[in-house]
C-alpha cells in the first residue's frame, strides 16, 4: 500500500494559529525518514504540542499539508474508517499527561484498547497486553486502575499501551518530564532499543539530556517563528549560539569549592570549565 | 434534593422508573446518533462534573442544606438528551458509592434532576437566546435557565415526598414512607430554593457557557460579539430582580408558611409541620442562619431570609468574576506565553530576600484553629472521594460475593433493596437485618465500616425527614411523654416505632447498597448492567464518570493541601467564599482541558465512538444460590409486611 521509500512524515508549510491567539506555528516544513530518532526541541510555548497534535492528526493545521507514509492525512481524510485504522495503528502517541491518556478501568483494559479498537481479536490483545507488561515490569498492575498508579509506573503503562498496537512512528511529548532518575534510565533504554527495532521515533522534549542520549536529528523551534534549526542532533546541540537563541540555555552560575563560575548550560552532559568560566 | 431508598414506597419508585425509561431509551438513542467522536468524554466529564457540584452542599435558610445539580449546564453545552444521560448517571454513581440518594429511587430522583430539571432549562435558554443574539444575552438566558430548572426539580421532589402519605398508607391512615404532605414538603424545599439554591445553580450555568465558550469547547455560531468582555450589568439585574420577586414567590405557594389549620394537619398523619421545624431547631444544628424565621413573623422573615439567600449568591457570583478576572489578566488566553518570557534569568533578587527571618523560638500552642464552612466541605468532599478509592481495594479481597457474576449481583441488589423497602412490619425489618448482616460479614470487606458510613447516611436523611415524625402537637395522641406542656410538645410511642421503623429501612437499605458495590469492581458491575440490557452509551459513561470524579476530586484535594499550606491563621471574613468561587473556576477548567485530552488520546489510538471490550460472562452454581436466597428473603418480607 505504501511505497517503501516515502519518508514516515513529511510536513509542507504547516501553519497553526489558536481560536484569537497569535500563531502557535507558521509554515514548518521537513521530513522524517523511516527508523529515524528525531528530537523536537524548543522553549514553552514554541509549539512542540501543538507539532506533534497536528502529525497524529488530533487537530488540523491553519494551512499546510501533512502526509504519512506517502499519503496525504488530516482529521476529514481520517473520517474515512480505512484510512483511520490504517494510520492509526502506525502512529502511536504518548501523551504529556499521563492521567489523560490512561482513562480505561484497569491497566490490562489500558493496553488492550488499542489493539481492540483496531480491530484485533480479544485473544490476541489480551495475549499482546500480557506480554508487553512483561517486558515493561507492570505485570503486578494489570488489575489496577491507571489513575492510581505512580507517577513513574503511569508513563510505563502509557507507553506500553501506545506500543499495543505496534506503531511504526512513536510521537512523543515529553517523555522524561516528570520520572525520576532510574526511570528515565530506563526509559532511554527503551527509545534505544525501538530505535534499533527500525521504529521512528519524534519525541518533543525540553531535555537536552535526552537529546543528546538518544536523538540522530534535532529540529528546534523558536516562539512564534517556526523552524530555527534541523540537522544532526550533536551539531545542533553543541550550537551554544542557537541553543541560546531558541531560550534553551541560559547563563548559569556554577559553584566549585570556593569559586563560582558563570557560564552558558546546555545540560546536555558534559561541559567543560575553562575558558568559558570567568 | 436527592431522594434515598425506603423513603418513598417501592410503588413510588417504579412508577418514576417506568416514566423515566422511555426518556432513558430515547437519549441513549439519540445519543448514539450523534454521539459525534469528541462527546463520549465530555458527557462522562459533565457527568463528572455534575456529580462534584452536588457535594458542594449550599447552607440554606432553616437548618438544611441543598446543592446545585448542573442538568442544566450540560444540556445547554451539549444538548437535552446528553445531560438526561449525564445527570442520571452522576445521580447513579453518587447512589451506588457515596449513598447519595437511593438506587430503588434512582428513577424518581432522575426524573426531578436529570430529566424535568435540563428540559426546562434548555426550553427556557432556547427561549431567551433564540438565534444570533449577543454573549451576554446567553449568560442571562444560561442563568434564568439554571434558576427556573433548578425549582422545577424542587417543586417535583417536594410533590414526591409530599404525596407519600396519601399514597402508602396503614389501615389506619398513618404514612408508610416519608410522613409529611405536600403542605410541608413545598414550602421546605420551594424556599431554599427560590432563594439560593435556583440563584446559584444559574451562576453556574451562565459562568460554565462562559468557560466553554472561552476554551472552544462549544461553538459560539450567531454569538454578535463573540471574545469581547461581558458586561455583566443585567445579570446582576436580572438577579436582583429575582432576589425581589422570590418572596412573592413564596406568598403564593400558599397559605403562608407557618400559619396551617393544626388540627387538620394533626388528622392528616398525627403529625404537624410546626414539629418539623421544632425537632430542626433543637435536634439538627445545621447551618441556620435565621432560626426565627419559622416565627408568626411570617411573611416578614421571608423577605429578609430571600435577601440573605441573595447576598450569599451574589458574592459566590462575585468571587467567581474576580477569580476569572485575575486569571486573564497576566498571560491572555490560552495561547503561548509572550515572547520574551523565557529570557535567561539575570534579574537580581531583591535584598529582602537574602537576610534571613531571624531565629524566634516557636510560639506555645494557644488556640487551635477549627475549621471554617469551606475548608469542612473540601474536606468533605475530597474525603468521600478517598472512601469511595478504598471501596475499590474491597472488592479485590478474596471473598463469596466477591466471586459471583455481576449479573447476579446486579439482580440481587434490586431484589435486596426491594425487600428492605417493603419491610412495613418489624418481623420483616428483623428478617432483611439478619440477612443484610449475614452478607455484610461474608463480604470480607470490615463490616463495621460499612456500617458506620451508612449509619452517618442514614442520620442524615432521617434527621431531617424522618426524625420530626416522632414529636406531636396534637394534644389528643397518646403520648408517652410529654415534653413541655404549653404550647404542648410530646413524643408518641406510634411516631417513636415509625420513626425507628423507617430508620432501620433506610439503614439496612444503604448497608445492602454499600455491601454489594464494595464487593464488586466498577467495570465488572457496568459489564453486568450491560450484559442486563442497560444502553451502551450510558455504560460508557459510567464507566468514564467514575474515572473522572476520581480526577476532580484528587485535584480538589491538591488545592485544598495547597491552601492549608499558605494560610497560617484563621481565613479572614469574605475570604472563604471568594476561594470556594475560584476553586469551581479552576475546576471548570481543569475539567475542560481534561476532556479534551483525553479524547485526543482515545482517538489516537483508533477510538471511532464504539467502544470494544473482550470480556465473557459466565454464571456458576453460586450465582443461583445467591439469588435464590435473597429472592427467598424478599418474597418472606414483602408477605411478613403485607400480612401485619
Amino acid at each position: 500500500m505504501t511505497a517503501p521509500n516515502e519518508p514516515a512524515f513529511s510536513l509542507d508549510g504547516v501553519s497553526y494559529a489558536y481560536a484569537q491567539g497569535p500563531a502557535a506555528l507558521s509554515r514548518v516544513s521537513f521530513e522524517i525518514g523511516r527508523g529515524e530518532t528525531v528530537m523536537l526541541l524548543g522553549a514553552n510555548g514554541a509549539g512542540k504540542s501543538t507539532l506533534l497534535r497536528l502529525m497524529d492528526v488530533l487537530m488540523a493545521p491553519t494551512a499546510g499539508h501533512i502526509r504519512a507514509f506517502g499519503r496525504e492525512v488530516s482529521p476529514d481524510l481520517l473520517r474515512d474508517t480505512a484510512l483511520s485504522r490504517w494510520f492509526r495503528s502506525r502512529v502511536g502517541f504518548v501523551f504529556q499527561d499521563a492521567d489523560a491518556q490512561l482513562f480505561s478501568p484497569t491497566v490490562e483494559e489500558e493496553l488492550m484498547f488499542g489493539p481492540l479498537h483496531l480491530g484485533l481479536a480479544a485473544d490476541e490483545a489480551r495475549r499482546r497486553a500480557h506480554e508487553l507488561a512483561a517486558s515493561f515490569d507492570i505485570e503486578r498492575l494489570l488489575d489496577r486502575a491507571p489513575f492510581r498508579l505512580s507517577g513513574g509506573e503511569k508513563r510505563r503503562v502509557a507507553l506500553a499501551c501506545t506500543l499495543a498496537v505496534n506503531p511504526g512512528v512513536i510521537l512523543m511529548d515529553e517523555p522524561t518530564t516528570g520520572l525520576d532518575p532510574k526511570s528515565e534510565s530506563w526509559l532511554i533504554d527503551m527509545m534505544h532499543q525501538l530505535a534499533a527495532a527500525g521504529k521512528t521515533i519524534v519525541a518533543a522534549t525540553h531535555s537536552l539530556h535526552l537529546a543528546a542520549e538518544v536523538g540522530d536529528r534535532a529540529i528546534v523551534l523558536g516562539s512564534g517563528i517556526g523552524l530555527v534549526a534541523d540537522g544532526p542532533a550533536r551539531a545542533v546541540l553543541t550550537d551554544l549560539d542557537l541553543l541560546e537563541r531558541a531560550n534553551l540555555i541560559h547563563t548559569h552560575t556554577h559553584a566549585h569549592d570556593d569559586d563560582s563560575h558563570a557560564h552558558p548550560h546546555t545540560h546536555a552532559g558534559v561541559h567543560t570549565h575553562g575558558e568559558d568560566g570567568s | 434534593m436527592h431522594i434515598p431508598d425506603a423513603m418513598i414506597s417501592p410503588a413510588t419508585c417504579a412508577a418514576a422508573g417506568a416514566a423515566m425509561a422511555p426518556a432513558w431509551w430515547y437519549s441513549a438513542r439519540r445519543l448514539r446518533l450523534d454521539l459525534d467522536t469528541r462527546r463520549a468524554p465530555f458527557l462522562a466529564m459533565a457527568s463528572a462534573f455534575c456529580f462534584v457540584l452536588q457535594m458542594f452542599n449550599v447552607p440554606v435558610i432553616g437548618g438544611t442544606t441543598a446543592h446545585p445539580v448542573g442538568s442544566v449546564m450540560v444540556a445547554i453545552l451539549l444538548g437535552p438528551w446528553a445531560a438526561i444521560m449525564a445527570a442520571s448517571v452522576a445521580l447513579l454513581v453518587q447512589a451506588l458509592f457515596f449513598g447519595d440518594g437511593g438506587v430503588l429511587a434512582w428513577g424518581a430522583n432522575s426524573f426531578t434532576m436529570a430529566f424535568a430539571m435540563p428540559l426546562m432549562g434548555y426550553a427556557a435558554y432556547r427561549a431567551i437566546a433564540a438565534g444570533r443574539c449577543s454573549t451576554r444575552r446567553r449568560a442571562v438566558a444560561a442563568f434564568v435557565a439554571g434558576y427556573l430548572g433548578a425549582n422545577l426539580a424542587a417543586l417535583l421532589t417536594a410533590t414526591v415526598l409530599g404525596i407519600q402519605p396519601a399514597v402508602s398508607h396503614d389501615a389506619a391512615g398513618r404514612a408508610l414512607y416519608f410522613p409529611f404532605d405536600l403542605r410541608v414538603t413545598v414550602p421546605a424545599l420551594m424556599i431554599p430554593h427560590l432563594a439560593v439554591v435556583g440563584l446559584v445553580e444559574g451562576a453556574i450555568t451562565a459562568f460554565a457557557l462562559r468557560f466553554a465558550q472561552a476554551g472552544g469547547l462549544v461553538g459560539d455560531e450567531g454569538s454578535t460579539d463573540a471574545g469581547s468582555r461581558v458586561n455583566l450589568k443585567p445579570g446582576w439585574v436580572a438577579l436582583a430582580l429575582l432576589v425581589a420577586l422570590a418572596p412573592l414567590g413564596l406568598l403564593a405557594t400558599g397559605e403562608a408558611w407557618g400559619e396551617w389549620d393544626k388540627a387538620t394537619l394533626s388528622k392528616m398523619a398525627g403529625y404537624t409541620p410546626r414539629l418539623y421545624s421544632t425537632a430542626e431547631e433543637h435536634g439538627w444544628k445545621g447551618f441556620n442562619l435565621l432560626p426565627d424565621y419559622n416565627s408568626e413573623r411570617g411573611a416578614g422573615a421571608y423577605i429578609a431570609s430571600a435577601l440573605l439567600g441573595g447576598a450569599v449568591a451574589v458574592l459566590l457570583g462575585l468571587a467567581i468574576t474576580a477569580s476569572l478576572r485575575r486569571r486573564r489578566t497576566p498571560a491572555g488566553r490560552d495561547g503561548p506565553t509572550r515572547p520574551g518570557g523565557n529570557g535567561p534569568c539575570t534579574g537580581k533578587l531583591p535584598d529582602w530576600l537574602l537576610v534571613d527571618q531571624g531565629e524566634d523560638d516557636p510560639p506555645m500552642v494557644e488556640r487551635r484553629r477549627g475549621a471554617d464552612f469551606v475548608e469542612r466541605s473540601l474536606t468533605g468532599i475530597s474525603g468521600a472521594g478517598a472512601d469511595s478509592l478504598r471501596l475499590e481495594e474491597w472488592s479485590r479481597l478474596p471473598g463469596p460475593i466477591q466471586a459471583l457474576d455481576p449479573r447476579s449481583k446486579v439482580i440481587g441488589l434490586g431484589l435486596l433493596l426491594v425487600g428492605c423497602a417493603c419491610a412495613a412490619s418489624w418481623a420483616s425489618i428483623a428478617a432483611m437485618a439478619v440477612l443484610v448482616l449475614a452478607l455484610s460479614l461474608l463480604s470480607g470487606a470490615p463490616p463495621l465500616r460499612i456500617w458506620a458510613r451508612a449509619g452517618v447516611g442514614t442520620a442524615m436523611f432521617s434527621a431531617a425527614g424522618i426524625l420530626p415524625a416522632a414529636f406531636s402537637l396534637d394534644q389528643h395522641a397518646e403520648p408517652l411523654l410529654v415534653l413541655v406542656s404549653d404550647p404542648y410538645l410530646s413524643i408518641t410511642a406510634h411516631g417513636l416505632s415509625y420513626v425507628a421503623l423507617a430508620t432501620t429501612r433506610v439503614l439496612l437499605c444503604l448497608v445492602s447498597v454499600s455491601v454489594v458495590v464494595s464487593c464488586t469492581r466498577w467495570q465488572l458491575l457496568l459489564r453486568g448492567l450491560g450484559a442486563l440490557g442497560a444502553p451502551r452509551s450510558l455504560t460508557v459513561v459510567l464507566e468514564m464518570t467514575y474515572r473522572y470524579t476520581a480526577v476532580i476530586l484528587a485535584t480538589l484535594h491538591e488545592m485544598l493541601i495547597a491552601r492549608r499550606s499558605r494560610t497560617p491563621g484563621a481565613t479572614p471574613p469574605g475570604k472563604g467564599r471568594q476561594y470556594l468561587g475560584a476553586v469551581a473556576a479552576v475546576l471548570i477548567w481543569k475539567s475542560l482541558k481534561l476532556t479534551d485530552d483525553i479524547h485526543s488520546a482515545m482517538v489516537s489510538r483508533g477510538w471511532r465512538g464504539e467502544f470494544v471490550t473482550g470480556d465473557r460472562l459466565l454464571l456458576a452454581p453460586a450465582d443461583w444460590a445467591w439469588l435464590a436466597g435473597i429472592g427467598g428473603a424478599t418474597a418472606a418480607s414483602m408477605l411478613l409486611g403485607a400480612r401485619t
